[in-house]
């Protein structure tokens, strides 16, 4: 088998059996008790290390060719800086590691809670116009954010732009006219000046820059038609608009 | 009666080498320091310790001369360890030249297995004595990479240290043990050439 490759090289083979045999030799053939001429353990701790100074650490390297102590001790400390860049590479792996299990378990946690994307849901049959059970409260709005109330004595002309609600139980959020302050207000549903149908109080508070009276209420009992509603907040005047309630 | 493996016998250096120069004191300081070292190695390779102060004389003027001369101005970086393997070095020489040394026979062995074509040589270095014949040949730099390789330096990072490219510090390596091997073979063709004359 030839030893040199041909660039002129040791085999890996070959070169892994002089290094041994070598560092066999350099541990015990160059005894040196009264340690005559060694350097520091800084010294060697450095060159170990690889931060000693070019000059400094062919010195030391001089030297532990010649002493079988020093060489030892070299060993030993470059076992032991191996050992530590090992733990120290292991350390920054576990950390990197728990880091992102953290971060994946913090996603998916929030994920979870706050961005799940809901469902779609299968519709197999076209929707069905949904019936409002007797007891259960539909969702309206009554929007005069924009109408102009009837003034005086008048009664509403039928031109006027009316506003139409279900005659059903309903959970209305009434959007007073713009510049309309929050508080209590009172509302009111009458075909005749002085005997309202239906009496109902709400508060007024701000949402979305509007000022909005959310209220529950029943109307079943009111008759398909015409009628007024008029409001007020606290014991200021009244308001009139004209509504219709369709059954 | 004082214990023959803790004497410590006298380390005495001329100060003119057998050229008549001055040995530089530096050199004279670094042996006395190493002194204590090479008996140690010697005793534990089981050498005899005698010729020891000999070959270190020997050592130093030889340095001394390379220095004077401005060879190895920039190269020589730890005297101590350079003075160590010149030691290293002649004595290993001086022992096979007299057939004093034990292992003679590795370097035949080395001589024989090589000539001509390239052969597993390396696994005949495993054997320690030969390696240990090896390297006192290897150059300082090829040396070092030798420490670095084996502590698990790449060559990327050898070369880097060096100023070259890992390309290069792999070759460089590769012909530093080939050339200490040539010059260890240099010795054992010698010696067989003198046995069969």
């Amino acid at each position: 088998m030839s030893v040199m490759s041909s660039s002129g090289k040791f085999s890996p083979q070959m070169e892994a059996q002089l290094l041994a045999a070598a560092a066999r030799i350099l541990r015990t053939d160059f005894p040196n008790a009264e340690r005559t001429g060694c350097p520091t353990r800084d010294a060697l701790q450095s060159v170990a290390r690889k931060v000693a100074g070019d000059s400094e650490s062919r010195n030391v390297i001089d030297h532990v060719t010649c002493c079988s102590p020093c060489f030892a001790e070299y060993e030993r400390l470059l076992h032991r800086e191996k050992v530590w860049r090992s733990t120290k590479l292991l350390a920054l792996c576990a950390t990197l590691l728990i880091t992102a299990g953290l971060a994946t378990w913090f996603y998916a946690f929030r994920a979870d809670r706050s961005q799940r994307v809901p469902e779609p849901t299968v519709v197999k049959e076209g929707p069905t116009p949904r019936q409002a059970a007797p007891t259960e409260f539909e969702v309206a709005v009554l929007d005069l954010r924009n109408r102009s109330p009837v003034r005086g004595d008048r009664q509403p002309d039928p031109a006027d732009d009316v506003v139409s609600l279900p005659a059903r139980r309903l959970e209305l959020s009434v959007y007073l006219p713009v510049g309309s302050e929050e508080g209590e207000y009172e509302m009111q549903i009458l075909r005749d000046a002085d005997s309202p149908l239906l009496i109902q109080k709400g508060t007024a508070s701000l949402r979305d820059q509007n000022v909005v009276v959310q209220i529950r209420t029943d109307l079943t009992g009111i008759s398909a038609g015409r009628y007024l509603l008029r409001l007020r907040r606290g014991t200021f005047g009244w308001r009139y608009y004209p509504v219709a309630f369709t059954p | 009666m004082e214990d023959q493996r803790t004497t410590r016998p006298p380390l005495w250096i001329s100060e003119t080498d057998e050229h008549g120069s001055r040995v530089r004191p530096e050199v004279m300081e670094s042996a006395h320091r190493i002194w204590n070292r090479v008996l140690q190695h010697l005793r534990y390779a089981g050498q005899d310790v005698a010729p020891a102060a000999e070959i270190l004389e020997s050592a130093c003027h030889c340095v001394s001369r390379a220095i004077r001369r401005n060879l190895k101005r920039n190269s020589i970086r730890n005297l101590d360890s350079y003075l160590f393997w010149a030691f290293i070095r002649k004595h290993t020489r001086r022992m096979i030249r007299e057939g004093r040394i034990q292992y003679v026979d590795s370097v035949e062995s080395v001589a024989n297995a090589n000539i001509g074509a390239q052969h597993d040589w390396v696994s005949i270095l495993e054997n320690e004595i030969h390696l240990k014949q090896m390297l006192c040949y290897l150059d300082e730099r090829t040396r070092d990479m030798l420490i670095l390789r084996i502590s698990g330096d790449s060559w990327a990072e050898i070369g880097e240290r060096f100023g070259i490219s890992a390309h290069n510090a792999e070759v460089h390596f590769a012909n530093g043990a080939k050339k200490a091997r040539s010059r260890l073979l240099r010795i054992g063709l010698a010696k067989l050439g003198r046995e069969q004359q």
